[in-house]
């Protein structure tokens, strides 16, 4: 057992996990958020994808205890007092969800890349979120949602 | 006010989606709950002699056979047992169920559960299949089922045809790959009932199937939906659902079974791979004068909807045309491989491959266009099907051809092609409801609440966005905001059985249902309930309602590795009137993708009856960056007896892709003709390209 001590959509958190947990079991069964999904449990679907100290990570494969010290994003701490996130609102309004169980990830994929680049071209949308598999949509109604909110 | 119907509303459970708020089978977590898990088989074919049950710790469960009331899983022919209890059928067959307090635990024991094997040879293959020297998985043989349909003088067409043109097509094994992995959690109520949630297309389906397994009466059991993350077909049916109730069943305790990815690769529901011999005669003129199809399908290890998908693989060979001889005949074939199932698509893209590209090269023999060739042959209303019976009911094909020879994608095909991009089109065509003889009626029960209505079916929104689109419906009849409807689905208390979310069938059957409904309540009733059945088909026909799409791709094809680039596909949908047009855009991409992924890199190979593949890394679903830029139009042409003139569609997008593509990368070399997919790069660099 480790003691972690980390930030977690603003919130500070301190647990004793045990040395294998992954990030994603830290998150839905210590801390209760579980939005953010598994898909695969190898890294593969992004369906886990959250922001760690401002990238995006996979946390089906990130050890729990290397997030001591960092500062945490999930699907969870977009919304701001009720308000959706542009992103998320986004996503509603161009018909980007469909059973939305890649939708979280999916939207912490594009949180990172428009964090690190407001204004993507298409080829860049579709390249940031490459490691979020989305069976539902053909990816085309995401790629607007993303590509709707360049400034 | 604006006509809700036709309109891009948003959709209803997008919010609570995108906040990460909707609560999937796997969110459910309860206190003192046992995680299950199967102990599989490692041979794929064997006798199960008998089964060695180590000591387990406090609190640790093993169920075999001999603990269930009885040991089937209801489906057509209901021949696969719950568990393996004297022959094992196929690699990763479950022959016992372990509870655990925590899920390492009962994976540990199901490892160290050994069977006694007597190990047989594999059949593994369709060719293996039909070797009568190969062991039989039954004592009826091989053979699972079998079609045949024969119209007018098939013979004589050909006899008649100014060019006959025949191939062997093959397509593969292909998971359905929802991202969210099948899943069922269940507990014992404070009424001393059985409830079970899960991710499922069917909640009365897996009640059934839990009474059958435990010996409950249907009455003392509940069975609902969670949100459902992707189903396509492969929630159809059985997955995790039975093990979770036997065990709280046995147990009193809730049951948590979610399957982890490699289990839904290797051991889930699969789309049938198939074998297809095709032949099709011509007239000079492009009219097809005869058409005959013989297809075989491997399904696995037990039957499952197989025969059905058979079927309307068949009928959906050559019945976008009218053609007066057509032959069919094919064969449902036992193999030692996971059972494949229902796939969105059913039969049609397989039995597409093999018509679709055929006309194809008929039309370049011939110098028609391919637009050409189709409208010279598209069925119309009150034309006979490729099995005689009148089709009754609208079908827009000419239509969708025409509106696609109008598109921005056909002029640059046609008039100002890129250079070194192939272009090449297809259509598909997807029937909605069950088919014959099969029950297939919905119950919708309407009550007047505080400020609006609920609105209650059996039926469940999988992903594909009926909760939506039936609230878009219920507006409409009920002449209400679209935010008076509560649209209540997927659960099996005060519900009669609506039958399974599947073929195509929610939007036209549960849309009527609530139009009849909401009639008694105009008239002044505070509750109604109303009834909609799907009306059969005429003659030999199994399907009554027909939807078409067409479907054009545009490729590249690398020189050096012969690696298929896909960049664009543009559709047209004959989809009768269209009830929330953003949602049907997303319905069309999402089943193109899936079949893209079919042409180019989605396949699970198996040797020995073991799959090579076990996860995301190794079975290749599309990305944002294999998927290019789609487009879809359609054209509105009414269906009289659909709720507001609209028919199913969900199927259709999945069927006419891999011919196009097939014929867009044909179109780049002299002599090449791809008759298998995913495409084998390998093949396409040994040919000519044009220059």
């Amino acid at each position: 057992m480790k003691n972690i001590n980390c930030i977690v959509n603003g919130e500070k958190v301190s647990r004793n996990i045990p040395d294998d947990m992954s990030l994603l079991t830290f998150l839905r069964e210590e801390l209760g958020l579980t939005g953010t999904k598994q898909g695969c449990g190898s890294g593969d679907c992004g369906a886990c994808t959250v922001i760690v100290d401002g990238k995006s990570v996979d946390s089906c494969i990130y050890p729990a205890v290397l997030a001591d010290g960092r500062d945490i994003l999930t699907i969870e701490g977009l919304e701001k007092n009720g308000e959706l996130d542009r992103i998320q609102k986004a996503f509603v309004e161009h018909a980007a969800v469909q059973c939305g169980f890649c939708t979280p990830g999916m939207i912490m994929s594009a949180y990172a890349l428009l964090q690190d680049n407001p204004n993507p071209t298409e080829d860049e949308v579709r390249r940031a979120i490459s490691g979020n598999i989305c069976r539902c949509t053909g990816y085309q109604q995401i790629v607007d949602a993303v590509l709707s909110l360049n400034m | 006010m604006q006509d809700i119907i036709g309109t891009s509303v948003f959709r209803s459970d997008a919010p609570d989606k995108v906040r990460g708020k909707a609560v999937y089978t796997a969110d459910i977590m309860m206190e003192g709950t046992l995680h299950v898990s199967l102990a599989r088989s490692s041979a794929a074919h064997a006798v199960l002699k008998g089964i060695r049950v180590p000591d387990l710790p406090d609190g640790c469960f093993v169920f075999t056979a001999k603990d269930l009331a009885q040991n089937f899983i209801p489906s057509i022919f209901s021949e696969q047992p719950v568990l393996a209890f004297d022959r094992i059928r196929y690699q990763g067959e479950a022959f016992a169920i372990v509870a655990a307090p925590t899920k390492e635990m009962a994976d540990s024991i199901a490892a160290s559960i050994e069977p006694e094997l007597e190990v047989l040879e594999t059949v593994d293959s369709i060719a293996d299949a039909l070797d009568e020297k190969k062991p039989a998985l039954f004592d009826k043989g091989n053979v699972c089922s079998s079609f045949h349909s024969d119209k007018g003088d098939v013979d004589k067409g050909f006899a008649e045809s100014f060019l006959v043109l025949e191939g062997d097509f093959e397509t593969p094994v292909q998971i359905h790959g929802f991202i969210e992995p099948e899943a069922a959690v269940s507990y014992i109520d404070e009424n001393g009932k059985l409830v079970l949630v899960s991710s499922t297309q069917n909640a009365f389906g897996d009640l059934y199937t839990a009474a059958v397994a435990t010996g409950r009466p249907q009455s003392e059991i509940i069975s609902m939906a969670a949100t459902v993350g992707g189903a396509f077909g492969g929630k159809d049916g059985n997955t995790a659902q039975v093990y979770a109730a036997v065990v709280s069943h046995l147990t009193g305790k809730p049951a948590r079974f979610i399957y982890s990815r490699e289990e839904n690769i290797r051991y889930g529901m699969k789309r049938h791979k198939s074998v297809t011999h095709a032949k099709v005669g011509f007239a000079k003129d492009g009219r097809i004068l005869a058409a005959e199809c013989h297809m075989l399908l491997d399904t696995g290890a037990y039957a499952l909807l197989g025969p059905s998908v058979l079927n309307l693989g068949l009928e959906h060979f050559s019945g976008a045309y009218c053609i007066p001889n057509v032959r069919l005949g094919g064969k449902l074939l036992y193999t030692n491989h996971a059972p494949a199932s229902a796939m969105r698509g059913f039969g049609a893209p397989q039995a597409a491959m093999a018509f679709e590209n055929l006309l194809n090269r008929a039309a370049g023999k011939l110098g028609l266009d391919m637009i050409a060739i189709r409208k010279l042959n598209a069925i119309h209303k009150g034309q006979p099907g490729p099995m005689g019976g009148i089709n009754e009911h609208e079908m827009g094909l000419e239509e969708a051809l025409d509106r696609f020879a109008e598109s921005d994608f056909y002029k640059e095909m046609t008039e100002q092609p890129e250079k070194d991009c192939g272009y090449g089109l297809a259509v598909g065509m997807m029937s909605s409801g069950l088919g014959k003889h099969i029950p297939d009626t919905c119950y919708v029960t309407i009550r007047r609440k505080d400020g609006g209505f609920a609105v209650r079916t059996s039926l469940i929104d999988i992903g594909q966005g009926s909760r939506t689109a039936l609230t878009q419906i219920a507006a409409k009849a009920l002449d209400v905001p679209f935010g008076a409807i509560d649209m209540q689905m997927g659960s099996t208390v005060d519900n009669l059985d609506s039958g399974s979310t599947a073929a195509s069938r929610s939007t036209f059957i549960c849309g009527n249902a609530i139009i009849e409904a909401a009639k008694k309540i105009r008239e002044g009733a505070d509750e109604a309930r109303a009834s909609c059945a799907f009306p059969e088909a005429s003659g030999q026909a199994i399907h009554t309602y027909f939807a078409f799409i067409v479907q054009g791709a545009k490729v590249k094809v690398d020189p050096v590795t012969g690696k298929t680039d896909v960049l664009w596909i543009h559709c047209v949908t004959d989809t009768g009137r269209v009830i929330n047009p953003s949602m049907l855009d997303g319905q069309v991409f999402g089943g193109v993708a899936m079949s893209l992924g079919m042409t180019l890199s989605e396949e699970i190979r198996y040797r020995n009856g073991r799959s090579l593949e076990n996860g995301l890394g190794n079975y290749i679903l599309p990305t944002a960056l294999d998927v290019p830029k789609l487009t879809n139009e359609f054209i509105e042409k009414p269906e009289e007896s659909g709720p507001y003139g609209a028919k199913g569609m969900a199927e259709l997008p999945t069927v006419a892709v891999a011919p196009a593509i097939t014929t867009a990368v044909c179109s780049l070399y002299e002599d090449l003709e791809i008759n298998t997919v995913p495409i084998d790069r390998t093949a396409i660099l040994g040919s000519r390209r044009r220059t």
